[in-house]
């Protein structure tokens, strides 16, 4: 059952700590209730492919903990753009990227000495909201088509949910074809400025940031060679 | 959005809301002998109201915080189990609301 307990773990995590405790403890006793009719009328245990597949039927953790939420805040502009489900989630990623791009915008600024006015929040503020807004709605399209995926697996249950090669794949792809061009933009300012590379070159503090973004880019195509050869892979099972 | 889509989530609106009076009804009703939540849900279900337990146990904790039932953690076949009943006040008022629906079936059934 330890994949049950890693289950349980991951819904308790988007819980109200107030409740969970005591929603964990039913809900628990749920589904190993079921577990064992199912057991029991399979007249042997579970094997691992037979219980992460119980759980997939089940509902993913996080949608699991929603309904018990029982919140109902949604995002509509005639018809559901978020629902129900998703909408603590983009609440919780908006103002995660908010403050990172305010973050930003203040560091940039004071590296960059031009004064901090509001401006400069205005476009990345609404850039933020707009990209995500977008993103967020795709999910909760895709929601409606497959009414019980799986999101995000949690940590505790990844070694049993492996990555899917084309996401891999795909990743690597994207960002081999993103160090590329940041390669060659020293060479071909053209890339960055277009037809403007005729009469505008990078500011000096470019140099600064280079290396910085290069190194980043160069980390997540890391992170999908390493994701394609070990799919199951986590820190936690290293 | 496609007009079928439309009249789909419209029904589903309303059907869930038809469902969700039924359903406290029909939890009511199954509560009057003391059940703990998988053999209630077991219990609906095979009386053709399928419950996921992620509505179920949130409602049953809104009729325990409103008085209605009652609930006690206890050890059943080496397992903790949360048994819930209706309590004093669940009965009387069940009985007030089968009076109600059973009157408000009679009349929709005339107007049908």
């Amino acid at each position: 059952m330890d994949i049950l307990e890693s289950y349980l773990r991951a819904v308790k995590r988007c819980l109200p700590r107030t409740q969970s405790d005591d929603i964990i403890k039913e809900l628990s006793d749920d589904l190993r209730s079921q577990i064992e009719e199912q057991q029991s009328a399979l007249g042997r245990p579970f094997n691992d492919q037979e219980m992460m597949a119980f759980f997939k039927q089940h509902g993913d953790p996080m949608t699991v903990a929603r309904r018990y939420r029982q919140d109902h805040r949604s995002l509509s502009l005639g018809w559901e753009l978020i629902g129900p489900e998703l909408f603590p989630t983009y609440l919780m990623f908006l103002g995660f990227n908010l403050t990172l791009t305010v973050a930003s915008v203040v560091v940039v600024s004071l590296l960059i000495h031009v004064s901090i006015t509001a401006q400069a929040f205005v476009v990345p503020v609404l850039a933020q909201i707009i990209c995500l807004t977008v993103v967020f709605t795709i999910l909760n399209l895709i929601r409606r088509k497959h009414p019980q995926p799986w999101y995000y697996p949690p940590a505790e249950l990844a070694p049993m949910i492996p990555i899917s090669r084309w996401y891999s794949i795909g990743g690597l792809i994207m960002w081999a074809a993103v160090a590329v061009w940041w390669l060659a933009l020293p060479h071909f300012p053209k890339l960055i400025l277009g037809s403007g590379a005729a009469y505008l070159k990078l500011a000096s503090t470019w140099h600064r940031f280079y290396v910085p973004i290069l190194l980043l880019v160069l980390a997540s195509m890391s992170q999908r060679v390493v994701s394609l050869l070990r799919p199951t892979w986590t820190w936690s099972c290293q | 959005m496609s007009p079928g889509n439309a009249n789909h989530d419209l029904f589903e609106n309303l059907r869930l809301e038809l469902r969700r009076g039924s359903l406290i009804l029909a939890v009511m009703a199954s509560l009057q002998t003391e059940q703990y939540g998988y053999t209630l849900r077991k219990a609906l279900t095979d009386h053709g109201m399928p419950i996921d337990e992620g509505t179920l146990y949130p409602l049953l904790r809104r009729l325990e915080t409103q008085g209605l039932l009652v609930s006690e953690w206890r050890e059943e076949e080496k397992r903790n189990k949360r048994f819930y009943r209706l309590s004093e006040d669940g009965k009387t008022i069940f009985k007030q609301l089968v009076a109600e629906w059973k009157s408000m079936n009679s009349s929709l059934n005339g107007i049908l």
